[in-house]
C-alpha cells in the first residue's frame, strides 16, 4: 500500500481520475463491503454533490486544497453538521450534529469529502470494536478477528479500501491499536496539536484526534490539514501549522532509536519476533539502536483507567436525556456503564486522594520516565499491542480487554506522539510497529515510519 | 435566641459575551433559547472557549472592594461542580477555586470570592427550560455565618448590593435581583440551607420564616436536621428540597478543558489603581474630608453617581451647603421624578452656579429649589432658568409696598396677630408671597412683617 | 432493573482499582499531573457578542433534536419533585 494516497492525489490533479469517480468508487465499495465489515454507521448523502462541486472548481482551473477530492471517513464521536454523531451508542442514536467540529471545518476547507461516519467502540470505551451499539466491526486484514478499537470502523474502512483517509481519536491507543490489528498506518499526535472542539469526550486530558491512512504520506497530509492552534480553544499548544508530508523522504541514518527491555516483558512472543525483525531493519537502514529504561511503564495502565474513568464520568453528565438523546445510564452498554460507575466511585470526596490523585501522580512518573528517555533518543520503537487480536465473539473479562492497552496508554499519559506502521504478520494477522516521539516530535516519528514503509 | 446566618450571594457580571462562549449576556426580552450555541447549551463535543478576561478582572475588583486578599501567584483552577438539575446543560457548573479570601463588609466577614457561570432558567412547576442565561459570568461571594438576626442579614445584603452596584461591574438591570443561598442555624439545631432566593426582601422573609420554623421545632422538643430547603416566593415559605444526612458530593475536578489562572501582583495593583472606592469607605471619607454629618454622607453615597456629583460640586462651593442641598432638595426632586443619579444630565458646574446664587442671595432657597427642579428636567444655565421663571430678588421698595398692601387689605389677620395668634403672621406672609410672585425670601418677609406690625402697635399705644 | 445492572457492573468496575492499588503501593508520592502540558491565563477578551442570525440556524437544529419543546422554544423537561 506504499504511497497510494500520493498517487491518487496526483491522478486527480492530472485529471486521470475524476473526483466524482473517486467518490462513486468509495460509495460502491462501502455498499458492497459494509454489510460484512460494518465499518460505516452512516454514509454522507451529500458526498456526491460535493464531489461535483469540486470537479467544477477544478475544471475552472481553480486550485484545490491539500485533500483535493479525497474521501474521508470520520469516527462517529466527531461532529459533522447534519450527520449523526452517535458515538455508536443508543444514547446518541438519533443525535444529528448541529455544528462542525473544528477538524471537520479544516478538512472541508482543504477540499476533503466527508464520505461517512465510521463505527467505533461505544463512546470510545473499548479496544476491540465490539462494544458498538451498531454491532461489531470485522477486521478486513484478518477476517473473523477484531479490528481493534476504539477507532475500529476507521481502521477497517482504510484496510478494506472503502475510503482514502479516516479521522480517528486516540485516548489510550484508539488509533494505534486498530491500525496495528488492521495493518495500516495511524498516528496519535502530540496532545494539544489538533483542536478538539467538536470531539465528543472520552477523557478530555488524554483525547487527541489523528489520521488513519493506508500510507505514511496520507497520515502526514491529513495531520497537516487538521493540526495547529485554534484561538477558540483553551487547552491547546500554541503551534501554527506543521509541514510534514513533503519532508518524509529523508533517510534515518544516524537517528537514535530507543528500545526498552520492558516491551519484551509485556509482549507475546510471536508479536515480539515481528517487532524485533522490524528493529533489525531500522538498524540496517542506518539508525542507531539504543536501550532505554522504562521501569514503571506497566503502572500506566491502571492509572490510565482511573483517570480516564473520572473524566469520562464528568463528560457524560450532559447526557441526561433532556436536551437530546437518551439518559446514558439507561441505555448504554456494559463497558460504558462500568467506566461511569468507576469514575463516580473514585471521584468521591473520600476516595479522591487515595485513587484519583494517586493516579495523577503515576501520570507524573510515567511522563517523566518517557520524557527523560526521549532526551537520549529521537524516538522509541516497539510493539503497539502486546497480543494478537482475538476472534470476534470471544468473551474476555474487562481486565483481559484492558491488557491490550499496556503499550499505548503511556504516550497518552505523557502527551507525546506515536505512530504505527505495519511491521509484519503472525499467521496472517498484521502486527504494527509503534514509534513514539517527543512532544511535537511528529516529524521524526513520520520519518522513521516512512523509511520503514519504503523499505518493505 | 442565638442564631447564625451566612450567605452565598451570586451576582451577574456586566460583560457583553458569556463566560465561555460568544453568546450575548443580555437575555432581557430574548425569546427562549435564542442566546445559545453548542457551548452554553451543552451539546455533545462542545468545548469552552478561553475564559472571558473582563469577567476575571471584574471579580478581582469586586473582591478588592470587599477588602479581600487576592490569591496571587498560585494556580486558580476552574473546577467542575457536578450535580444533576435541568438548568445545568452539562451536568456540572464551572466554578473557580477561590480567587480571593478574607474580606469584611459592615462587620460581616467575607470568606471567599469565586468566579462562576450561571445555569439556565428552569421553571420547576412547568418543567420548562431556557438556556439563554446559561454561561453568563457570575461572581459568588461567600460570607462567614456572622449575622445574628434577619434584620442584620437584610442590612448586610443592602450594603453588599450597594458595593456591587458601585463597582459598575455587575449587570445594572440585575441590581436588586441578586440571588442568594443562605444558611441559618439557631442554637441547639443543625444548619439549614435555603436556596432559590431572588431578592433582599425574599432573603429577609425566608430567614424570618426559617427562624420561626426552626424555633417552633425546637420548642416542641424536636430536632432540626441538616437539610437543603427551597424558598417559595409566592407563598413566602421554605420547602424541603432534599434531605441530606451527608453533604452532597459535587466531585470537584479541575476542568481539563480550561487552563488554570495565575493572578500576579502587578495585575492586582493595576486593578486596584483604577478601582472604584467602595461606598462604606467613601462614606467615612466624606465625613472626614468635608465635615458633614454621617447620616448625610450615607444618603450621598447611596448611589455612586450621586456621590461623584457631590464631590464635583463640593470642590467649588461650601461642602456643607452642598451636602444639605443634596440631602434635602436634590434627593427629593430625584425621588419625586423617579430618577436615579446616573440619569441626571445637568453638569456639576450648573449646580455650583445655582448654589452660589443662593449663597449670594440672588435667589431664595425656595426659588433655588424651583430652579433645581427645572435643572433636572431640562438642564440649562440656572440664571436663565431663574429669569424664565421670573424669579429673583425684588427691590426692597417693591417688597415694602407689598407688605403695606397686605396689611391694609387683611386687617382681620392683623388683629388676630396682635391678639396673640401667631399663625396669622404666616397667613400675611403668604399674601405677600402672592403679591411678589414668590420672588421674596420668606424669612425676610416674616421679619419685615413683624417689624411693621409690632412697630405699628407701638404707635397705636 | 437498571439498578441491578449497575450492581453487577460495579464489581467488575472495581477490579482495576484493586490492581492499581497493588501496582502503586510502594510508589513514592509525586505531584499530580492534571494537564498534558502546563499553561496559565489562556483568556479571551470580552467583545461584541455573536449575531442573532449566526445563532438562528443552531437554534432551529437544537430545538429539532430536543425530545420535547413548547411553542415558544423552551425545552420541556420534568416538573421538579419538591414542588409537589
Ligand atoms: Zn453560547
Amino acid at each position: 500500500m506504499d504511497e497510494v494516497t500520493k498517487e491518487k492525489l496526483e491522478a486527480i490533479r492530472r485529471g486521470e481520475l475524476s473526483i466524482v469517480e473517486n467518490v462513486e468508487r468509495a460509495l460502491e465499495r462501502i455498499e458492497k463491503l459494509n454489510p460484512k465489515i460494518n465499518a460505516f454507521i452512516e454514509v454522507n448523502p451529500e458526498a456526491r454533490a460535493q464531489a461535483e462541486e469540486l470537479e467544477r472548481k477544478l475544471k475552472k482551473g481553480e486550485r484545490l486544497g491539500k485533500l483535493a477530492g479525497l474521501t474521508i471517513g470520520v469516527k462517529s464521536n466527531i461532529n459533522v453538521l447534519g450527520l449523526r454523531a452517535t458515538c455508536a451508542s443508543k444514547t446518541l442514536e438519533n443525535y444529528v450534529a448541529t455544528y462542525d467540529a473544528e477538524v471537520i471545518r479544516r478538512v472541508k476547507a482543504a477540499d476533503g469529502i466527508i464520505i461517512g461516519m465510521t463505527n467505533m467502540d461505544e463512546f470510545a470505551c473499548g479496544s476491540s470494536g465490539e462494544t458498538s451499539a451498531f454491532g461489531p466491526t470485522d477486521n478486513p486484514a484478518a477476517l473473523g478477528h477484531i479490528p481493534g478499537g476504539s477507532s475500529s470502523g476507521s481502521a477497517a474502512a482504510i484496510a478494506a479500501g472503502m475510503c482514502d483517509l479516516c479521522l480517528g481519536t486516540d485516548t489510550g491507543g484508539s488509533i494505534r491499536n486498530p491500525a496495528s490489528h488492521c495493518g495500516i498506518v495511524g498516528l496519535k499526535p502530540t496532545y494539544g496539536l489538533v483542536p478538539r472542539q467538536g470531539l465528543i469526550d472520552l477523557a478530555m486530558s488524554l483525547d487527541q484526534i489523528g489520521p488513519l491512512s493506508p500510507d505514511v504520506y496520507g497520515a502526514a497530509l491529513l495531520l497537516e490539514v487538521i493540526a495547529g492552534r485554534n484561538p477558540n480553544e483553551c487547552v491547546m499548544l500554541d503551534v501554527r501549522g506543521v509541514e510534514l508530508a513533503d519532508e518524509l523522504n529523508v533517510d534515518i541514518r544516524g537517528m537514535r532509536i530507543g528500545v526498552s527491555p520492558k516491551f519484551e516483558e509485556l509482549t507475546e512472543l510471536g508479536v515480539m519476533e515481528v517487532i524485533d525483525g522490524a528493529i533489525e531493519k531500522l538498524h540496517d537502514l542506518g539508525a542507531e539502536i539504543v536501550e532505554v529504561d522504562l521501569p514503571h511503564l506497566e503502572k500506566g495502565l491502571p492509572a490510565y483507567y482511573l483517570i480516564m474513568s473520572v473524566e469520562f464520568f464528568s463528560a457524560t453528565r450532559k447526557f441526561d436525556g433532556r436536551k437530546y438523546g437518551k439518559r446514558i445510564e439507561e441505555v448504554c452498554g456494559e463497558e460504558v456503564l462500568r467506566r461511569i460507575i468507576r469514575g463516580r466511585y473514585i471521584s468521591r470526596k473520600e476516595y479522591r486522594g487515595k485513587y484519583y490523585q494517586r493516579a495523577l501522580q503515576v501520570r507524573t512518573l510515567i511522563r517523566r520516565e518517557l520524557m527523560s528517555a526521549l532526551e537520549r533518543v529521537d524516538v522509541i520503537v516497539g510493539p503497539t499491542v502486546p497480543k494478537l487480536p482475538h476472534k470476534l465473539g470471544t468473551k474476555l473479562t474487562p481486565m483481559e480487554m484492558y491488557a491490550y492497552d499496556y503499550l499505548t496508554v503511556p504516550a497518552n499519559l505523557a502527551g507525546i506522539c506515536g505512530g504505527v506502521v505495519k511491521a509484519g504478520e503472525v499467521n496472517g494477522i498484521p502486527v504494527g510497529l509503534q514509534i513514539q516521539g517527543k512532544m511535537l516530535g511528529e516529524k521524526a516519528v513520520l520519518r522513521v515510519m516512512r523509511a520503514f514503509e519504503a523499505s518493505a | 435566641m442565638k442564631m447564625m446566618i451566612g450567605f452565598e450571594v451570586h451576582q451577574q457580571l456586566a460583560t457583553k459575551r458569556k463566560m465561555y462562549c460568544d453568546c450575548p449576556t443580555d437575555y432581557r426580552d430574548a425569546p427562549p433559547n435564542t442566546n445559545i450555541c453548542p457551548i452554553c447549551a451543552g451539546l455533545p463535543g462542545a468545548k469552552p472557549l478561553p475564559p472571558n478576561e473582563q469577567a476575571v478582572d471584574a471579580a478581582i475588583e469586586i473582591a478588592l472592594m470587599l477588602g479581600c486578599e487576592i490569591v496571587v501567584d498560585r494556580p486558580i483552577y476552574i473546577q467542575r461542580k457536578h450535580y444533576d438539575y435541568p438548568d445545568l446543560p452539562s451536568g456540572y457548573q464551572r466554578t473557580s477555586s477561590p480567587i480571593a479570601v478574607g474580606g469584611e463588609l459592615g462587620g460581616v466577614r467575607i470568606r471567599e470570592v469565586h468566579l462562576e457561570e450561571d445555569p439556565g432558567q428552569y421553571d420547576p412547576t412547568s418543567g420548562l427550560v431556557d438556556f439563554n442565561r446559561s454561561g453568563v459570568p457570575l461572581v459568588e461571594i461567600v460570607t462567614e455565618p456572622d449575622m445574628r438576626s434577619p434584620e442584620e442579614a437584610r442590612r448586610f445584603l443592602r450594603q453588599l448590593v450597594r458595593v456591587l452596584e458601585y463597582s459598575g461591574k455587575v449587570r445594572p438591570e440585575a441590581g436588586g435581583a441578586m440571588r442568594a443561598d443562605t444558611n441559618i442555624s439557631i442554637e441547639g439545631g443543625a444548619r439549614v440551607e435555603v436556596k432559590n432566593i431572588n431578592s433582599i426582601k425574599g432573603a429577609y422573609r425566608a430567614i424570618k420564616f426559617e427562624v420561626m420554623r426552626q424555633k417552633a421545632k425546637l420548642d416542641r422538643g424536636e430536632t432540626v436536621t441538616r437539610e437543603t430547603r427551597a424558598y417559595l416566593e409566592s407563598q413566602r415559605i421554605t420547602m424541603p428540597m432534599r434531605a441530606k444526612e451527608l453533604e452532597e458530593d459535587y466531585r470537584y475536578i479541575p476542568d481539563p478543558d480550561i487552563f488554570p489562572l495565575i493572578i500576579d501582583r502587578a495585575r492586582v495593583e493595576r486593578i486596584r489603581a483604577s478601582m472604584v472606592e467602595p461606598p462604606h469607605l467613601r462614606e467615612r471619607r466624606l465625613v472626614e474630608q468635608y465635615g458633614i454629618e454621617p447620616s448625610t454622607a450615607s444618603v450621598i453615597v447611596s448611589e455612586r453617581e450621586l456621590a461623584d456629583l457631590f464631590e464635583a460640586i463640593a470642590a467649588s462651593v461650601d461642602p456643607k451647603l452642598t451636602a444639605s442641598w443634596f440631602r434635602t432638595k436634590l434627593k427629593k426632586v430625584l425621588n419625586y421624578m423617579k430618577l436615579r443619579a446616573a440619569e441626571v444630565r445637568f453638569t456639576p458646574g450648573q449646580m455650583v452656579e445655582l448654589l452660589r446664587m443662593v449663597k449670594e442671595g440672588e435667589v431664595t432657597p425656595e426659588q433655588g429649589e424651583l430652579v433645581l427642579r427645572e435643572l433636572v428636567k431640562k438642564p440649562d444655565g440656572p440664571r436663565l432658568i431663574a429669569q424664565r421663571l421670573g424669579l429673583g430678588r425684588i427691590e426692597s421698595a417693591e417688597l415694602r409696598a407689598a407688605i403695606e398692601q397686605a396689611i391694609k387689605t387683611n386687617q382681620e389677620a392683623v388683629r388676630d396677630y396682635l391678639a396673640g395668634k401667631r399663625e396669622a403672621l404666616h397667613f400675611l406672609a403668604g399674601k405677600v408671597m402672592e403679591l411678589t410672585r414668590g420672588r421674596a425670601d420668606p424669612r425676610e418677609i416674616i421679619e419685615l412683617l413683624r417689624a411693621e406690625l409690632e412697630g405699628g402697635s407701638n404707635d397705636g399705644e | 432493573m437498571a439498578e441491578r445492572r449497575e450492581d453487577e457492573v460495579e464489581l467488575s468496575a472495581e477490579e482495576i482499582i484493586k490492581s492499581f492499588v497493588e501496582a502503586t503501593k510502594d510508589m513514592p508520592s509525586e505531584v499530580e499531573t492534571y494537564y498534558s502540558h502546563e499553561a496559565y491565563n489562556v483568556l479571551r477578551p470580552d467583545g461584541e457578542p455573536s449575531s442573532e442570525e449566526a445563532r438562528r440556524d443552531f437554534r432551529r437544529r437544537f430545538l429539532a433534536i430536543a425530545p420535547s419543546t413548547d411553542e415558544d422554544g423552551n425545552i420541556r423537561v420534568e416538573v421538579a419533585r419538591w414542588t409537589r
